[in-house]
């Protein structure tokens, strides 16, 4: 199968692909339960990522200075083996010697740990990409740079499927990274037996062999839980598609960490009574009722003191069901309840049934995700599923002592966003600020209700609780958020936008300098580049910004199903792969084309606002919605593949300049994508004005190609 | 120090065109001067206006230094050079005179009851009038509430409410006390102070709520007229004190001797945080010191840690820790013992510490029954020591 060199090379290529794609989901996953899970922090990590392995393939150049160019090429193979274990490791022990316990990880300390972090991994995995190149240019292997960026993009899209769909469920992060370790292996041994069969090149392979002993002996799964927990009692550490889930004991204690984040603790009776009594007051006879997520903390047994018919549980991630199941007593003996491991907004959306009381226990909006539970067209389609006179309680996580003027903000777009669907919406301060909204009326004087019904609380009670008070603090509140009119919507994200800048307000983010200094490598690069490559950045740019807008337009659309983010990347992958792949015009690529394609581009970003637009009101049409999302990736996919072939074929700096730009350019642009547009033009812009944007760049872009020399 | 020195010199610039402008009432937040981030618009956009006059106090404790004002309120002794504030927010050096400029602008006025604070052994029962300036001179982890400590009062919507109006609106809801609390009064001496004593002239109480990081001659001078005092003990560790809370363990324990000395009562917190101070072998050290030092008849409060600010990734505290510190603290001869935050308990009762009879039986913030008379235990007479009435 590999007897040809050619062949060997493209398999390394793939593999290349293959080990990149899935090292790079693998680290964002740890990353994300060591840091703060914000799309800043996520936009960041993804950017430095895609700036090094840039710089990575602009070094990639300069491999023709070197002499033993096969060796090189061995090694290189061998140490992508073994990087992406020692990368993910050096997260946590970096963690654990530089970041107090249990301190949140600050922005300062994301922007430039990452990016020592990623640095041996990324910019080798981008060197290397060059390299082939070359060496399979070197074999007089026609229109190389589309092809070999055409098998990278085949490596990635198998790896993405192999990883998503099998190897996640099956083991741990480490053993994960063994296999990639032992395919880099045979890639290695492939190219010594057709390169370097001679003593230096199997001596090389032998060191590697030995090294992977020692990498596959030990077990780092374990040492990495050692290293976050250190003694405490671990009795779950699993990966679940919808991130880490671990969960410790400490004396009789068990604490739930979702990402790194301690969620739930038992022996948490204040949080699980206030979430449900202040709601569940409000209604004369609440019998039907439905809990989307956090239901596992004990939560159903609250409810359950109202003699009510039905609880229905929403929860996205069977895990914390399976594990709330085996360590607590919360979720049994209530025949009642009804679990449902669903995407709560998509079981609003369709279930047929209807519910007195909604208990919503959605973390604050900091990602668009988590905003999708905050905004008017969810408390519209919520509305609906509601018998009249229902009550909703929802809550912000801020302390009721004082507001900062973010956190000002944030109440006041939620108030003033539940008011447009709800004639009354009241605000009870508690642990946490409880929003509780209806049509029927709300009383604020909690006491005066709980003497109405007969419930034996340990918190919720006449003892702790004192109406005037309740009253008193909740005016203080009031007073402050009642003539901010806010409101949040599914593609405009105001809430997640507030509660960014509430973060970077905590952490005492008030330098730009980082943030410029993140700028600076894209600011040099437009001035710089050339218009083949000024493409290429404005259309890896465009490409990563339609990626991130048409999976959050689809969790918004339709709901967070795992299968079918990754189908979305896997759909978009192949789209890139066949554009790269394929010149189907069978055109000869001049200069024009190239133009006309970046006002392609720019006219399909437009595009696909119009159809978001279109396609957002008719939430009926679901079945319609699985092929339009198919075809607007394939064709994002398509249009940039495309462009890197025809950028590739245009470019006549000498063949190793050439790849070694275009693929840096594309990088670069795809990086300034993942942290500008997900970061922060979608919070303050919304998606379909940052398309727009996206839209006129390509148009500038596309004119200023035809124009430059 | 804190930077950001030419918003400051801004500020007060601005502030001083602005006698007599800012009416009563709220007024708006500082900014942040940066271009990016009033790009991504972090505050209002609105230069702060304080009425220098009103807000803005000389403040008590300082001296000229060749290297600047020297604040001598707290152990952190800040030398504060011209237009430059202070670590607690607070104080500003303005033509070499040193300046509070949190005086009579509370940006938290609550009215909770005492027993929140927490004091059990003060006017059981009765409702104390809470309040705040932005500011603090320590800067812990994790910070209930970081929104006002880690800021000063030119940033944050104050309340206009001199020291007159506190004790008039403490008088008018029914509050037995007035608590200054939340942030931490250090930073807001001089307003404390000045409350207080109107206060005590017209009969009511005055209550610290306070980190007892503090030098000795102004603390001595406050417990003139401060009644009572809930310390928070962090720790008893000085490496702890410094990397959880930037600050020291020896200045607090000073406090604490200070404020029995002076006749002040004391209740005492010691918030147990998994991973921080957790230690048992700590907590007995520091019952042991508190015995040792004559704290025995002093309530001592174990809090349980919630994950909050920056200390997000460490699960609440097991219940079972808070029992075993209090079980220790018992043992080492501490006669009054309580856990805090965790609803349902019976450690939340007082326990005659001779006949063990339950003497004030609490739930919630109230109290059910109290058996103490005179202060003394109706069943065996023993002295239970407190502010009673
Ligand atoms: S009171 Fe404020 S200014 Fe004075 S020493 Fe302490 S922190 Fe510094």
């Amino acid at each position: 199968m590999f007897g040809q060199k050619k062949d060997s090379i493209k398999f390394s290529v793939f593999i290349l692909g293959f080990s990149a794609f899935i090292t790079q989901i693998i680290l964002l996953r740890e990353f994300l339960t060591v840091l703060y899970g914000n799309e800043l922090v996520i936009g960041v990590v993804l950017s430095n990522w895609m700036i090094l392995t840039a710089t990575g393939a602009f070094l990639g150049k300069y491999f023709k200075r070197f002499s033993g160019k096969k060796m090189l090429i061995i090694v290189s193979q061998l140490l992508l083996a073994f990087l992406p274990m020692v990368t993910t490791y050096s997260i946590y022990y970096l963690k654990s010697s530089f970041i107090l316990p249990g301190q949140m990880v600050g922005l300062y300390e994301t922007i430039f740990g990452s990016l020592l972090i990623l640095t041996p991994f990324c910019l080798l995995s981008g060197f290397l990409f060059i390299v082939f190149c070359v060496q399979l240019a070197g074999l007089k292997y026609s229109n190389i740079i589309g092809k070999t960026y055409a098998i990278e993009a085949f490596g990635s899209v198998v790896g993405g499927l192999v990883f998503n769909f099998i190897l996640l469920f099956l083991f741990k992060t480490f053993v994960n990274l063994k296999i990639i370790m032992l395919l880099n292996l045979i890639a290695a041994t492939i190219l010594v037996f057709n390169y370097k069969k001679n003593l230096a090149g199997f001596s090389v392979l032998g060191a590697g062999f030995l090294m992977a002993v020692f990498f596959l002996i030990k077990n780092f799964d374990s040492a990495v839980i050692q290293l976050q927990y250190q003694d405490k009692e671990v009795l779950v550490s699993e990966n679940t598609p919808y991130g880490n889930l671990v969960i410790t004991k400490t004396d009789n204690q068990f604490n739930f960490y979702e990402n790194g984040i301690p969620y739930f603790s038992t022996e948490d009776k204040i949080n699980v009574e206030e979430s449900v009594h202040y709601a569940m007051l409000q209604h004369s006879d609440p019998k039907n009722i439905l809990v989307v997520s956090g239901g596992y903390s004990g939560i159903p047994a609250e409810i359950n003191k109202y003699q009510v018919s039905a609880i229905d549980y929403v929860e996205l991630n069977p895990a914390v069901i399976n594990a709330a199941l085996q360590f607590t007593s919360n979720l049994s003996m209530i025949p009642q309840l009804n679990v449902i491991n669903r995407d709560g907004r998509q079981y609003i959306r369709q279930t047929d049934k209807k519910y007195d009381v909604v208990l919503l226990n959605i973390p604050d909006p900091v990602t668009v995700e988590l905003n999708r539970y905050y905004t008017v067209e969810f408390f519209e389609e919520l509305k609906k599923k509601m018998n009249e006179y229902g009550v909703v309680s929802t809550y912000l996580l801020n302390s009721n002592n004082y507001l900062t003027e973010e956190a000002v903000k944030t109440h006041a777009t939620l108030f003033s966003t539940l008011q447009l669907i709800f004639q009354h919406v009241i605000l009870i301060p508690g642990e946490r600020n409880y929003f509780i909204a209806s049509d029927g009326q709300l009383k604020r004087t909690i006491v005066e209700l709980l003497e109405l019904k007969n419930l034996e609380n340990s918190y919720v009670n006449e003892y702790y609780l004192n109406d005037e008070l309740i009253i008193s603090r909740s005016d203080f509140i009031m007073n402050d958020i009642r003539d901010q009119v806010r409101i949040n919507y599914d593609f405009q994200p105001v809430s997640q936008f507030l509660q960014l800048k509430y973060w970077l307000n905590k952490i005492k983010f008030i330098n730009s300098w980082p943030l410029i200094f993140l700028l600076l490598p894209f600011i040099i690069f437009i001035f710089r580049a050339n218009k083949i490559n000024l493409g290429l950045f404005s259309t890896g740019f465009t490409a990563t910004s339609l990626e991130i807008i048409l999976i959050i337009a689809f969790q918004i659309i339709y709901g967070n199903v795992y299968q079918m983010i990754g189908m979305i990347i896997t759909i978009f992958m192949i789209g890139l792969a066949t554009g790269a792949n394929y010149n189907f015009f069978k055109i000869r690529v001049d200069i024009k084309i190239y133009s006309l394609i970046q006002y392609v581009i720019g006219i399909f970003s437009i595009l696909v606002s119009i159809v978001l637009y279109l396609v957002n009101p008719k939430l009926g049409s679901i079945i319609l919605i699985y092929p339009i999302f198919a075809v607007l990736l394939f064709v994002s996919g398509t249009l940039t593949g495309m462009q890197y072939s025809f950028a590739t074929q245009l470019l006549n700096q000498g063949f190793l300049l050439n790849a070694s730009k275009s693929y840096a350019s594309d990088l670069f642009g795809s990086a300034l994508g993942a942290l500008a547009v997900a970061a922060f033009l979608i919070p303050a812009l919304g998606i379909l004005k940052v398309c727009l944007i996206l839209g006129i760049v390509n148009f500038i872009v596309g004119l200023s190609i035809l124009l430059r020399k | 120090m804190v930077s950001g020195k030419i918003t400051k010199r801004d500020f007060l610039k601005k502030a001083s065109m602005c006698i007599g402008a800012a009416g009563c009432g709220i007024y708006s937040p500082g900014i942040f001067p940066n271009t990016f981030t009033n790009l991504i618009g972090i505050g209002n956009g609105h230069l702060p206006e304080i009425d220098l006059n009103k807000w803005t106090i000389e403040a008590k404790y300082y001296v000229p230094t060749p290297k600047g004002l020297k604040c001598l309120l707290c152990p952190n002794e800040c030398k504060i050079k011209t237009d430059e504030f202070g670590e607690c927010h607070t104080r500003v050096n303005l033509d070499n005179r040193l300046y509070c400029i949190a005086y009579g602008n509370p940006c938290a006025v609550h009215i909770d009851p005492i027993e929140k604070k927490p004091l059990f052994h003060y006017l059981p029962g009765s409702r104390s009038y809470s309040i705040a300036t932005a500011g603090c001179n320590l800067a812990c982890l994790n910070c209930q509430n970081w929104e006002i400590s880690q800021t000063g009062p030119d940033k944050t919507r104050n309340h206009d409410l001199m020291p007159d109006k506190v004790v008039e609106e403490a008088i008018k809801s029914d509050c037995k006390s007035i608590a200054y609390t939340y942030s931490d009064p250090v930073a807001f001496y001089e307003y404390a102070y000045d409350t207080a004593k109107i206060a005590r002239e017209n009969g009511i109480g005055n209550v610290l709520v306070s980190a007892g990081y503090i030098l000795e001659e102004p603390l001595k001078e406050w417990c003139k007229y401060m009644d009572a005092a809930n310390i928070d003990l962090k720790s008893f560790s000085n490496e702890i004190y410094e990397m959880l809370n930037a600050g020291k363990l020896e200045p607090v324990l000073n406090t604490l001797k200070t404020l029995a000395d002076e006749g002040v009562w004391l209740e005492i917190t010691n918030l147990v945080i998994p991973d921080w101070t957790d230690d048992m072998d700590m907590i007995k050290k520091m019952c042991n010191w508190l015995v040792e030092n004559n704290f025995e008849n002093y309530p001592l409060h174990f809090s349980r840690f919630h994950p909050l600010y920056k200390l997000t990734h460490l699960p609440a505290t097991p219940v079972q820790v808070l029992e075993n510190a209090r079980k220790i603290a018992i043992s080492e001869g501490l006669k009054f013992v309580y856990i805090g935050n965790v609803p349902g308990l019976e450690s939340i009762n007082t326990y005659c510490p001779e006949c063990k009879t339950k003497i004030i039986e609490r739930k919630g913030f109230n109290i059910l029954n109290n058996k103490i008379e005179d202060s003394k235990c109706s069943n065996c007479g023993t002295f239970i020591a407190g502010r009673w009435k």
